[in-house]
Parts: structure tokens; sequence; C-alpha cells
């Protein structure tokens, strides 16, 4: 019984990162125009009726899971010292905030635009087109910071638990 | 295991998480609302071709040609689609017909077309008693000739995507996406041709004002062995009847891409200014602004229905780095013969002057008169008002005045004529007001408009083996072939607007000729009300056994003259200028009914060198006076 118990405080972490995962996949499947994902464009033509299962919560839902998980997910990876759970969410901001910013048109237009889209390299070909087609969400900005920031608290309340 | 593969096993999971976050973060677009992912646009590609002052008359040729050319598409799938009552045309005549009886899926029996050639015409429809959203037609041309005045090969392909207003009158919209496939139309000595598909949208819902719209992702078109394509093209077309009495006042919008080949790319082009025109005459305002790469540009600037200057950008810094004055038959492609060995000096100009006139007066007398057979009291317009329909023999028609007219032919209906009646006629001294004619004409009607008692407007191709035309004491004779356009209007004074068109004519008068390629003359011609007053414009190419070489003219003014003068006199307005192979030319500016001044420019500097004032009456005018 304590075995069984010691195993699922353990995963807790985990866990919660794979199902704020999923959370967010879900809103992809669910409530958004498979044209405008990337992923789910080669079956665009399967979907059906919009559900719009999560409302006005979906425009930032997604941000907020990514960053939860790939936090929580990184202060794993690094250790669960007081170090690491500030680090974690901390690095990751700095990426999703990275990519956020690309996104806006003063730096896209910048760094971007001027390159031709790249029809040979799906990976650079991508990258032209998220920088380019997307557009900056300061919206998305505060969710990611919000899931770093609870990330952070679910790590730290986890560790002081006995 | 020890801390250094610790340490790596944990870098390496770092780095693997970091590189899945970003690619999933990419993957689905940045998470936000529609701010995902959209498909690539392709980058935008501009047009290819640059414009330069060597290729911009080409470009702006080959633009000119091909907005043309999708109008004639569009009118060529109107005559032979909308029906009209009395109209009896290809489709239009199945239209009337099968709309009103064939089952759905109903497919005709291979029909003979008029004059040769055959048509296979298959029709899917919803409802027999109407046209439906959804119907279809598929016609298969075989060089069919129905009398239209082109001979059409190919596969029409239409499905009716809009309908409005009921098509047997004269208000209804009618939308129809249109697949042309192999079409190949000869009309006289030229060939048109067209692969591709289009949405045509015919709109009288405002009549007398109505609108033709053709728009398309491509269409390839052709003519004379010139092929282009138009891209993302959007071209409108809207006819208004009634501003001036008996014309239609045209209005063109055009916008598209053109590609050719024979030019080395593709250009933008766009009306910055509508195009105007009235009746069959070249438009007289509007500018098309064509792009090509790096901001290059000709802008196309209407005149007047002869002039057009061509602004050239070759850098794109928006100023015109070259001004290049052309005509609307150059930048229409109609083939001027080169003029070649001919020089103008003040030896050469008065027999050239002497020649010209002639020709001009000639041209104008002998085809002018084929459409004014029509009215009433002349021998076609008596032939129409008989009971006379299909082939009929010899008729010996009496001339209101004295003489006969010999008629014999063919004819559809009777009491009126339709497209692909023929006549054949042959005058003896035939007088009908201040016209006396002898000798003979063919005429082919390709169609023919008549309210009863009022006005009436004929086209036609018209034969003159030999015509001898005798009008205000000058005589003239015609032989060759041309078509014609006469537009009599029986208004508060009369009016007559009529037009004819050359490759190939000879002009007699006192017993000399000039031979005339590429030639036209239209005139309006004000009557009922004395003196009878025309106004006449002139160009083509002319040849004289009197002088060397060949020499090209075109009306810079319009001449005005009346029309019942005692055959010394001229027109006393308007302005011609012939030009020689050396660029020298000679500008014969009308002064006075009696008077006319030759203005030379030796070396064609557009300075003047010589002004050589003269009278009809010294310019040989007497030779044509009637003997």
């Amino acid at each position: 019984m304590q075995i069984g118990q010691a195993a699922a405080q353990r995963l807790a972490l985990p866990g919660s990162a794979l199902l704020a995962l999923l959370v967010g996949t879900t809103v992809y499947l669910l409530d958004r125009d498979w044209q405008t994902v990337q992923f789910l464009v080669p079956f665009a033509a399967l979907q059906g009726e919009q559900a719009n299962l999560f409302g006005f919560l979906g425009n930032v839902l997604p941000a907020f899971c990514h960053a939860y998980a790939f936090s929580l997910l990184l202060i794993l990876v690094l250790g669960r010292t007081p170090r690491a759970r500030l680090l974690g969410p901390l690095a990751w901001f700095a990426v999703a905030a990275s990519l956020e910013i690309l996104q806006a048109e003063s730096i896209s237009s910048l760094l971007v635009s001027p390159l031709v889209p790249h029809p040979d390299s799906p990976v650079l070909g991508s990258v032209f087109s998220y920088a380019v087609n997307g557009y900056f969400d300061p919206g998305d900005l505060l969710a990611a910071g919000l899931g770093c920031v609870v990330a952070l608290l679910a790590a730290s309340v986890r560790e002081k638990k006995p | 295991m020890n801390a250094v593969m610790k340490k790596g096993l944990r870098s390496f999971a770092i780095a693997g998480l970091l590189a899945v976050g970003i690619a999933t973060t990419i993957a689905t677009g940045g998470s936000g609302s529609d701010d995902g992912f959209t498909p690539p646009p392709p980058p935008p590609v501009g047009p290819t071709l640059n414009i330069t002052a060597a290729n911009g008359s080409e470009v702006a040729s080959a633009v000119v040609i091909a907005i043309g050319l999708s109008f004639d598409f569009g009118d060529i799938t109107d005559q032979n689609i909308v029906a009209r009552p009395g109209d009896v045309q290809m489709l239009a005549k199945g239209t009337a017909g099968f709309y009103k009886s064939l089952p759905p899926g109903y497919q005709l029996a291979l029909e003979n077309c008029a004059n040769g050639g055959t048509v296979d015409v298959t029709i899917n429809q919803a409802n027999v008693n109407t046209i439906t959203v959804g119907d279809r037609i598929v016609a298969v041309f075989v060089d069919c000739d129905d009398g239209l005045g082109y001979v059409i090969s190919g596969t029409v392909d239409i499905t009716i995507a809009a309908v409005q207003g009921d098509i047997l009158t004269n208000i209804f919209l009618l939308g129809m996406d249109i697949v042309m496939t192999d079409i190949v139309i000869t009309e006289g000595a030229s060939t048109m041709t067209a692969d591709g598909d289009f949405t045509l949208t015919l709109d009288s819902l405002n009549f007398p004002r109505t609108r033709m719209s053709l728009s398309g992702t491509e269409l390839e078109v052709g003519s004379d062995g010139m092929i282009v394509t138009l891209a993302d093209f959007d071209h409108a077309l809207q006819l208004e009847f009634g501003v001036y009495p008996g014309v239609e006042v045209l209005v063109a919008d055009v916008s598209g891409r053109l590609t050719s080949s024979l030019l080395g790319g593709s250009v933008d082009y766009e009306t910055t200014l509508s195009i105007e025109a009235v009746g069959d005459d070249d438009p007289y305002v509007g500018e098309i602004l064509i792009s090509g790469a790096d901001d290059s540009s000709v802008r196309i600037v209407i005149i007047d229905n002869s002039h057009i200057q061509l602004e050239v950008d070759e850098d794109g810094d928006g100023t015109v780095d070259e001004f290049i004055d052309t005509t609307w038959a150059e930048l229409n492609g109609r083939q001027t013969p080169p003029v070649t060995d001919s020089t103008i000096n003040s030896e050469t100009a008065p027999i050239l002057a002497r020649e010209m006139f002639n020709a001009v007066t000639g041209f104008g007398s002998v085809t002018i008169t084929a459409g004014a057979q029509f009215v009433p009291v002349a021998p076609f317009g008596q032939i129409d008002a008989m009971d006379v329909s299909g082939d009929f023999a010899a008729l010996q028609i009496p001339c209101n005045l004295s003489g006969t007219a010999t008629v014999s032919g063919s004819k559809a209906v009777t009491n009126t004529y339709s497209s692909g009646d023929n006549l054949n006629a042959t005058f003896d001294a035939c007088l009908r007001g201040g016209e006396k004619l002898d000798g003979s004409m063919g005429v082919s009607i390709a169609s023919f408009d008549e309210t009863p008692g009022d006005a009436y407007v004929v086209s036609a191709s018209v034969d003159e083996s030999s015509l001898r035309r005798v009008f205000g004491g000058a005589c003239f004779s015609g032989i060759g072939t041309f078509e014609t356009n006469y537009d009599f209007m029986f208004t508060t004074t009369g009016l007559i607007y009529a037009n004819s068109s050359t490759t190939d004519f000879n002009v007699w008068a006192g017993g000399r000729s000039q031979q005339l390629t590429a030639a036209s003359v239209s005139a309006q011609i004000t009557v009922g009300q004395q003196p009878v007053v025309v106004t006449r414009e002139s160009s083509g190419v002319m040849t004289s056994p009197d002088i060397t070489g060949s020499f090209s003219y075109q009306s810079v003014i319009p001449d005005e003259f009346y029309a019942d003068d005692d055959g010394t006199t001229g027109p006393y307005a308007g302005e011609l200028l012939v030009t020689a192979a050396d660029n020298s030319s000679m500008r014969m500016v009308a002064v006075d009914e009696f008077n006319v001044r030759l203005d030379l420019d030796y070396n064609g500097d557009g300075m003047i060198d010589t002004s050589m004032p003269t009278t009809y009456a010294a310019l040989g005018y007497d030779d044509f006076i009637c003997q």
C-alpha cells in the first residue's frame, strides 16, 4: 500500500504534465480549425464541426498547458532541487516568449520575411510559416508565464509533501 | 553510473525536451487562437517581362488584342446561346425551341449549319419550360457557318450559373460557366482561337443598359499566330443605347495578367480610366496601365478614336522615359501593309494629293451605297416588303425615279432580312434620289435589325465586281469586297452611321485607278435637311499607277463636306495625313469647300517644310465629274 502511494506520488508531476498536454491537444482537436494547425492540416478534410468545447478558454489554454507541461518536465530532468524548480520554468518561459515574439510583425519581417520559403526543407519551411503566418498575442505570452508559475508552484508543493 | 555519464544524459534529456517543446509550439502554430498555421502562400510572383521603349508597342498591342478577343468570344457565345425574338441562330434557335419542348438530357440530331458545316448539340436541362441554374449545353462545331460572318470549329461547354428574368425578352441576367476547347473561328482572312474556361455574365436587367462581364483564372486566346494566356482576368463591357441616337455607348473596364511566350514573359494590366467608345468606332477615351517586371510600365493613353500615346517607364521611377505615338489600327494589329518606295516632295505632292482625294472620296462613295439599298424605296428595301422567302430567281425591281435593279438570292423569312440572306443585284441606270447605279453588287447579310416604319441596321459582306455610282455629280467605280455596317436612323433630322473596311479594293474615277489595302471609312450623315452634311474618317494604304510606291493615310481631323455638291468642291473642314516610306509626309488641310492646303514635311521631323495652297479643282476633281 505504501509502495503504491509512493509510486503515485512520484508519478503525480509527470502525470499532470501529460494530462496538461492531453488537454491542450484536445483544444486543437475539438475547438480549432484544422486548416490553421500545422500538424492537423493533412487531416483537415476529416474534421467535423468545431465543438468550441472550451469557449474563450480555448484561446489561451494550449499555451498555458504547454508551458506548464514542459516547465514541469524540465524540472524533473534537472533534478528535484530548489534551483531546478526555478531554472526549469524560467528556461521554458524564455523559449516560449522568444517563439511568441518571433511572430510579432516587426520581428518576423525583420528576421524571417526577407527569407524565401524553403520548399525543400520542412523544418525551415515550418519556421518560416510559423513566424510569417502567426501573429504575436500578449494573451499567449501571459498564459505561458502563468503555466510556468503554476509548474513552479506544483513542483514546490509536491517536494514539500512528506 | 558515474557522475559524468549522468550529467551527459541529463543534458541530452534537457536538449531533447527543449527540441520537442519548440517543435510542438511551431507545429501547433503558437497556441493562440487563429494565430496558427496557415499553409504558406506561394511567394508572390509579379510580372516577369521588362517593359522597354523597344517592346512597349508590342506589349500594348498584345494586351489590346487579347482584351478585344475576350470580348469577341463573349459576343460569340451571346450570339449563339441567347435567343431573342426573331433571331434564327444556331443554339439560339434551339434555345427558343428546345427549352420549350425537349425532355431533359436530350441530344439534338447532328445539324447542318446554314452555309455549311455541322453542329452537334447535347442538352441537359432540369425543366423543359425554362432555363435553370445547372442546365448544361454542349455544342461541338465542325466548320459551322451559320451566316454570322464567321466559321466556327471546336467545343463549347456551357453550364448555366445564374438566371434572372426571361431570356426571350430584352430584360434578363444570364450567368454561364463556359469551357472552350480547341475553338477556332475564321472570319475572313483572320483566325481566332480559344482554349480554357471563363464565366460570362450577360446582364440586361437595366435595359437599354446592358453589361457583359468575363472573368476567369486562365484562358488562352490567339489571333493570327499570336497566342497569349490571360490569367485572373476580369473584363467588363457596358453598353448603353439612347445616349446618342442610333448608336450604343460602350464602357469597358479590364484587369488581369497576360503571358506571352512571343513577348517573353508576363505583364499585368488594369484600366486606370474607363475606356469609352461609341458605336463601332474605336475607343476615344481611357487609359490602361500595363505593369512589367521591376516596376517597368507602359500606359496606354487614348487620345481619340484614332490616336494613342504610349507612356513607357522603363525603370519604374514614375517618370516617362519614352512617349510613343501610335494608332488603334497599329495596336489592334490590323495589318497595315508596309509602305514602300515612296517619298513626298513638292513635285510628287500635287499628284499624290489628287490620287488620295480620288481614293478617299471614291471609296466612301461606292461603299456607302450598299447599306443604302435597304431603305424602303430602294431595290433591297422593296424586296424586304415583298412576300419573298427561300431562294428566289431574278426579280426586276423598278428604281423609284428611273431604271431597274434585277435582284436574285435567298431569303430566310418574308418581310424582313436575317443573317445568312444573300442578295445579288444588277443595276441598270437605277436612279434613286441623287444616286445613279450601274453594274453589280452581291450582299451577304450578317445581321439585320428593323423596326417597321422606323430605323434599320444592316451588317453585311459586299462584293462589288464592278459598280459605278454617280452621286452629287461625281462618278466613281468600285471593284472588290468589303465589310459594311449601315445604321439608318429616322429621327427628327435623320442620321446615318456607316462604316466599311476592306483588305483590297480598287477605286476608279475619270480613267484613273487607286488600289487600296487595309482601308476603312466611317461616316456620319445628317439627312432630311439641306444641305446634307457628311462627316468622314478614312485610313488605309494607297498605291496608284501615277505615282511611285505606296502611301499610308489617316484622318487626323474628320472631313466635313456637303454630300450633294456639284462635283467641284471638297471638304470644308478636315485634315488627312499621308505618309511615305521615307517618313516624309503631307497633310491635306481643308481650308474651305474650294481650297485645300498641302503641308509638306520632307524628312519626317514633324516640322512643315513647305505649304502649298491649292484648290480641289486643281487637284483634278474635274476628273471624276461625270463625262
